[in-house]
């Protein structure tokens, strides 16, 4: 085999929460993982449908009470820490040494490779559904907006597959 | 841990793009008891009307450039250090065949390149990769740069 240290990679998981992502993070973590990987497990919030779809905004979408709005963000804030928590555990519970990082953006696509590109991932992996409440395609537009606009290689990762 | 010897698909064709996919593959999954299908489908020319010499020809012209490309891949394979590897040629469809070998085969995943050899560069993934990361059954990787 060839000698000589190659270099660590830098992997990036996206993590949403759903079965999918989860699916992916198990075969990337039995088929494709190397020990050398630096590992970072990426939850991208969606800016607008996290806290402005909330009900706090439904009634009243201009006239604000800024009190309210404090407590959305720390709301919100504190769910995403424990989210980032949530996956730390996970990795955790195989042993697996990584980072855990999240990514606002108005689309979690955008957001994912923004942070590929600030980690200067050496790859991308995902499953192809999500959480979106909204089916619209065949494959999640998630993973296909990475597909289409990232600058590293992307492991996609279907539902049907069934890990041996 | 373990793994039974895993297989891999990899769509090559004559561009540089899968040259890319393979060297990735090689660079990042390589694992030694890895078996490897390089599927690649030859140009299709259209022989209604030609005539049996043209035909011939063509026919020669194709079998060499699938000679060479196998010659090609089958040297980089030696090169890597693969035990298995085997070089299927299809035809129709790129994507339909990289699709078709792994379902056969039960592979445990499809390596592809971005792009390939098509002249109109209309979105930043081919048309191939797009066929088969909606229609594979198990994981695809799609290489760039």
């Amino acid at each position: 085999m060839a000698a000589a240290s190659k270099k660590r990679r830098n992997v990036i998981i996206a993590m949403d929460g759903s079965d999918a992502s989860l699916n992916a993070f198990n075969w990337y973590r039995t088929m494709a993982r190397k020990e050398s990987d630096r590992i970072t497990l990426v939850h991208a919030v969606e800016i607008y449908h996290s806290i402005y779809t909330s009900p706090l905004f439904h009634d009243i979408p201009f006239a604000v009470d800024v009190n309210a709005v404090r407590k959305a963000y720390a709301d919100h804030k504190i769910d995403t820490e424990n989210k980032l928590y949530d996956l730390a555990l996970l990795m955790k519970s195989f042993c697996i040494e990584g980072k855990v990082r999240s990514v606002h953006a108005d689309d979690p696509g955008e957001g994912l490779v923004r942070i590929a590109e600030e980690l200067e991932a050496d790859m991308i992996v995902m499953g192809t559904r999500g959480q979106n409440k909204l089916r619209r395609t065949v494959t999640g537009s998630v993973s296909d907006y990475v597909l289409h606009h990232a600058t590293a290689p992307v492991l996609i990762c279907p539902p049907k597959h069934v890990i041996k | 841990m373990a793994q039974g010897g895993r297989k891999i698909v990899i769509g090559v064709d004559e561009s540089e793009f899968s040259e890319q996919a393979f060297n990735f593959y090689v660079e990042n999954f390589l694992r030694e008891d890895d078996t490897l299908f390089l599927v690649h489908t030859p140009e299709r020319y259209n022989f209604v009307d030609a005539s049996p010499a043209v035909l011939h020809e063509l026919l020669d012209e194709i079998n060499k450039k699938v000679r060479a490309l196998e010659n090609k891949y089958q040297e980089k394979i030696k090169a890597a250090g693969i035990k298995l590897g085997k070089f299927v040629t299809k035809q129709g469809g790129p994507g339909e065949a990289i699709v078709a070998v792994a379902d056969k085969e039960k592979a445990n995943m499809i390596v592809t390149g971005c792009r390939g050899m098509g002249k109109i560069r209309r979105t930043f993934l081919g048309s191939v990769s797009d066929y088969v990361i909606h229609h594979a059954h198990c994981p695809v990787l799609v290489c760039r740069k």
